[in-house]
């Protein structure tokens, strides 16, 4: 049995929710909506987030290149994915959206350009 | 022993060399290690400065050491900034002499080194009765001294001429032409002539020894190498005890004082016109609110306190909320949400004690050894030390022969403000003080070796936001022009290095 | 002297929603001026997801977002002036602007102010202590890394928890920088609870309600900060002094307006936001200028902005068009009970108006009232994020027949 407390960010109210879990079942109390009950038990089971950082640029007039994964990716991996990005180098011209890496360190996701290079 | 020509770069030794006469015979940084100066001077405060500039008009070879990287970054940088007028020293005093036409010789400087200097006048106001007699003694001193055109104004005059102050003002003394300048630009420009008249600066250079040989010469140690010299003069300003102790000269002690100072956002720059001291007055002890040459508010001092150490800069609680209170009994509606930032400085105040005066003279073993113990308005006094301590040094047995080829005018670059427009034409950099990117490149050639540094001879970073837009940029623009890692790059000299790595 | 219909100050996310706006809107000659090489402005720094939620129904970065208001601008084919800072406002609509050649004076039909607004200092709030390198904002911090690509330090100590603060706290660690703690005087974290809970829960980074920095230790750079407990009367308590040693501070402590040229122009300005005193066509005291976005009030969420923007422009039209009628100040707003601020804070024209509320003091489910012309219930107020309540576009009516004085009272009231 784990017990542990989640606040809800589905929206301001920021709901403390208790989530108890006894022979595989997940139980939620504490949150006011359904919204939020299906955040909380997401974010139990596996907390995804979207990741966004900067990738050194090759050449031309910026220095950073802004990007982010194309979707949520699991949280454990932040760390990972950002050590490895230390090794990529953003080669320009890029374009806004433009895929830098296909699926980063096996994500399942995309890290694509969020701004643009000449 | 490290030779100062390897560690160049490194120390931060100035480029002013690169625009001296180098066909003259003699001195080359390259052998400088080698040299033989006839007079160097310690401390690059605007003390040291102005003498290094009036000591190049004579055939004699230069030099001056300064621990930090740049000119003026110790007690010049934290200084209230004005010329004033003769009448905070008592009649007969050696300060009081030296400080006998300070306007007009800055007047003549800022003409020939094109650096801002701009006049206003002085309240010393009467809020309550024992106000009254300190302020009629600063009238008197001043008119003892040689100065005229004190009023006494009553507090409806000075309500109406200044309609900020405090509604108890009982009356006032009030005189124009009151100086105001930015030290540490100045420093930078007086050194910048003084090298371009042939002497020699070395910065990021700290005096650690100073030995008497049999040839008559000194070896001064420092931290990049030593240098030798018939002469010395000790303008380290605080630290003025400390090299005193080297050349054997103990038992000197300073007072040391520490001021606080708040500095307010443009917008309120028309608060005041005028500088508004209570009753007597002090420079260095009393409140004060005034404009800045560059057009801010300045609120100031009131801390009368020793410090811990001659580097104990520290903005104290206490200290900053007196100085609000001193600054709101002048002003009641003093605009403290729009203060933009605080500073404090220390300085000697030896002279201000009871019976004190400037101490500036021979060393006990020798009178080649000049020391100077100064205190406030050290600013005010710069030109006439200056004066003074050519004649000791003359007395002292320096032959001064003045140069034929004195040029006495700092040629200044033409930048974006030059133009005789409003608006400075160029890609701005700094957008709360309007500075140019061709300004700040201008500033680094000629010098200017960290952040700090850059801020003093430009403004930028020194306005509202303090440097929140403008600093990625300074950093880049000194890095490449000095060719060294962002990294590297200080606020104020080493040890201050202001990014912690590269992503 | 150039004439001109509209010009906008500021290509961020204001003045980019009101150019394509008012273009929109048929308004031809328009000139949107930036001081920055490109325009975004701030969004440009902020790379972080948050922004387009209730515009997009997406999840996009500062850039992204920025990016779709430049690519309408673009294809509107408004002209933008880049590197071109306004120095002058005039109060007749005269302004001033400087590129790297020149200095030209444009005489404008409508203005809208749109220029954003930048942190408080360090030195604003006042902390002890010396004055090393090492101290930054949370903003300018984000501009070195995310801009400039440095990273402004290693062992990181942040005073506020202000959004850009906590951004910052996870960007740092993700940079594999220790966070040591984030310090907020006041009880309740100073920014959104999701940043709470992403940028600071996330990483293992303490937030410490109810503590500030009463100290700066460091002769060239920072070496460590004290902290206090805050006491009961809002002063730090010097009994609890610890120190936390770090080489960096950042300060998230807040936002100001950037509101020069507002003053300049004399330009009426309300004390509570910090921004130029509007109607509900956001158009300030002076006729034909407008004020939008984060100049004339800080707000939390970019969609916000935008739409300011926008409600900006389509005052700015009708001014420029001569179809507005003739201002009739109605009753104006007034904080009541927890209420800190209020935008727009009167009523001159007759149609639906959001009001954007912020509360001085975090409450449970309360009522926001807005004397009896509008309510709403809400599950849970705080400081950090804006409220917003609709006045119905009848009931403006009653509050400008008859024209003129009185004022109505806006209360948040705990249930």
């Amino acid at each position: 049995m784990r017990n542990s407390e989640i606040v809800c960010i589905v929206c301001p109210k920021g709901c403390r929710a208790l989530v108890r879990e006894k022979n595989r079942r997940v139980e939620i109390t504490g949150t006011e909506c359904a919204r939020g009950a299906e955040y909380v038990r997401n974010e139990y089971i596996e907390p995804m987030r979207v990741l966004t950082t900067t990738l050194t640029v090759e050449s031309g007039g910026k220095r950073r290149l802004s990007v982010r994964t194309d979707g949520k990716i699991k949280k454990k991996l932040l760390i990972p994915c950002v050590r490895y990005l230390k090794t990529v180098k953003a080669v320009p011209p890029i374009h806004m959206g433009e895929v830098i890496v296909e699926n980063m360190l096996d994500t399942g996701m995309d890290l694509i350009a969020t701004d643009e290079v000449e | 022993m490290k030779n100062i020509s390897e560690d160049r770069e490194k120390s931060g030794i100035f480029p002013f060399n690169s625009a001296c006469d180098c066909d003259k015979e003699g001195i080359r940084d390259g052998e400088l290690s080698k040299a033989v100066f006839d007079v160097v001077v310690i401390g690059a405060g605007i003390v040291g400065s102005m003498l290094l500039r009036e000591l190049s008009r004579f055939e004699c070879e230069i030099a001056v050491v300064e621990q930090f990287p740049q000119p003026g970054f110790g007690v010049t940088k934290s200084s209230l900034s004005y010329i004033h007028r003769n009448h905070f020293n008592p009649p007969g005093t050696l300060a009081a002499k030296l400080c006998a036409g300070a306007r007009k010789a800055f007047r003549k400087l800022s003409d020939e080194l094109r650096v801002d200097y701009k006049e206003t006048g002085e309240f010393l106001l009467a809020l309550e009765p024992s106000h009254i007699p300190q302020m009629m003694k600063r009238k008197q001193w001043g008119e003892q001294n040689g100065e005229t055109g004190f009023r006494i104004m009553k507090g409806s005059e000075v309500l109406r001429r200044e309609p900020e102050v405090n509604p108890a003002v009982l009356s006032a003394v009030y005189s124009s032409g009151h100086g105001m300048i930015y030290p540490p630009e100045w420093a930078f420009a007086l050194v910048e002539n003084a090298c371009s008249n042939g002497a020699h600066a070395f910065f990021g250079t700290k005096v650690i020894g100073i030995a008497g040989n049999d040839d008559g010469l000194f070896t001064i140690h420092t931290g990049n190498g030593t240098i030798r010299s018939r002469f010395i003069v000790n303008a380290a300003g605080n630290k003025a005890a400390k090299i005193a102790s080297m050349t054997g000269d103990d038992g000197i002690e300073l007072t040391l004082s520490r001021g606080t100072f708040a500095i307010f956002d443009k917008i309120h720059s028309s608060l005041v016109r005028n500088i508004l001291y209570v009753g007597g007055g002090d420079p260095a002890v009393s409140q004060v609110v005034g404009p800045t040459v560059s057009g801010n508010l300045i609120l100031g001092l009131g801390s009368f306190k020793t410090p811990d150490s001659t580097e104990d800069t520290k903005v104290t609680r206490e200290s900053l909320d007196e100085i609000i209170a001193m600054g709101r009994d002048i002003v009641p509606d003093l605009p403290v949400t729009d203060i933009i930032t605080f500073f404090a400085g220390i300085k000697s105040v030896n002279n201000l004690e009871e019976g004190g005066d400037f101490h500036i003279g021979y060393s006990d073993l020798s009178r080649r050894v000049i020391h100077l113990l100064i205190g406030s308005p050290g600013v005010t006094a710069s030109p006439g030390i200056a004066r003074h301590v050519i004649d000791l040094l003359s007395d002292g047995g320096l032959s001064l022969v003045e140069k034929k080829l004195f040029d006495s005018s700092r040629e200044k670059k033409e930048d974006d403000w030059d133009k005789g427009q409003k608006w400075p034409c160029g890609r701005i950099v700094c957008r709360c003080e309007n500075v140019t990117e061709a300004t700040i490149q201008n500033a680094i050639e000629r010098g200017a070796r960290t952040i700090d540094g850059v801020k003093h001879l430009t403004r930028a970073g020194m306005g509202r936001c303090q440097g929140g837009f403008c600093e990625g940029r300074i950093i880049r623009y000194l890095s490449e022009a000095l060719g060294i890692e962002p990294t590297e790059i200080t606020k104020k000299g080493e040890g201050s290095e202001q990014i912690k790595g590269m992503e | 002297m150039i004439d001109l219909d509209l010009a906008v100050i500021g290509a961020g996310p204001a003045g980019l929603a009101a150019a394509v706006r008012a273009r929109k809107e048929g308004i031809r000659d328009i000139v949107v001026f930036d001081r920055d090489d490109r325009p975004g402005g701030i969004l440009n720094q902020c790379i972080h997801t948050g922004f387009g939620l209730l515009r997009f129904d997406e999840d996009l970065t500062g850039p992204e977002y920025a990016y779709r208001f430049v690519t309408e601008v673009n294809r509107l084919k408004v002209p933008v002036e880049l590197g071109t800072a306004v120095v002058e406002l005039a109060k007749d609509r005269i302004l001033t602007a400087v590129n790297g050649k020149k200095a030209s004076k444009y005489r404008c039909r409508a203005i809208i102010l749109a220029m954003g607004c930048r942190e408080r200092t360090r030195n604003a709030v006042m902390i002890p202590g010396t004055r090393p390198a090492g101290i930054f904002t949370a903003g300018k911090a984000q501009r070195l890394m995310n801009i400039d690509g440095y990273l402004p330090g290693k062992s990181i100590v942040i005073l506020g928890s202000g959004d850009i603060g906590m951004i910052m706290a996870r960007r740092l660690a993700l940079e594999g920088c220790e966070v040591k703690a984030v310090v907020e005087k006041n009880l309740y974290a100073g920014g959104l609870i999701r940043n709470k809970v992403q940028c600071l829960d996330d990483f293992s980074i303490p937030l410490l309600l109810g503590h500030t920095v009463t100290a700066i230790h460091g002769e060239y750079r920072v070496e460590k900060v004290t902290i206090c407990t805050m006491n009961e009367g809002g002063e730090p308590d010097e009994r609890t002094a610890k120190d936390i040693e770090c080489d960096t501070l950042l300060l998230s402590v807040g936002l100001i307006p950037e509101n020069e040229l507002t003053r300049m122009a004399g330009i009426g300005m309300d004390r509570s936001t910090g921004g130029a005193f509007v109607d509900n066509i956001l158009e300030t005291e002076t006729e034909g200028v407008f004020s939008c976005g984060n100049v004339l009030h800080v707000s939390d969420i970019v969609d916000y902005v935008s739409l300011e923007g926008e409600i900006a422009a389509s005052g700015a039209a009708g001014r420029i068009r001569g179809v507005l009628s003739e201002k009739r100040y109605g009753k104006r707003f007034v904080s009541g009970r927890n209420i800190r601020q209020i935008v727009p804070q009167s009523i001159t024209q007759e149609r639906e108006t959001p009001l954007f509320i912020r509360v001085q003091e975090p409450t449970g489910p309360a009522r926001i009232t807005a004397g009896d012309i509008a309510r709403k219930r809400v599950p849970v107020a705080r400081p950090s994020e804006m409220i917003e309540l609709t006045i119905e576009k009848k009931k403006c009516q009653k509050l400008l027949r008859p024209p003129g004085e009185g004022t109505i009272e806006v209360n948040c009231r705990e249930e």
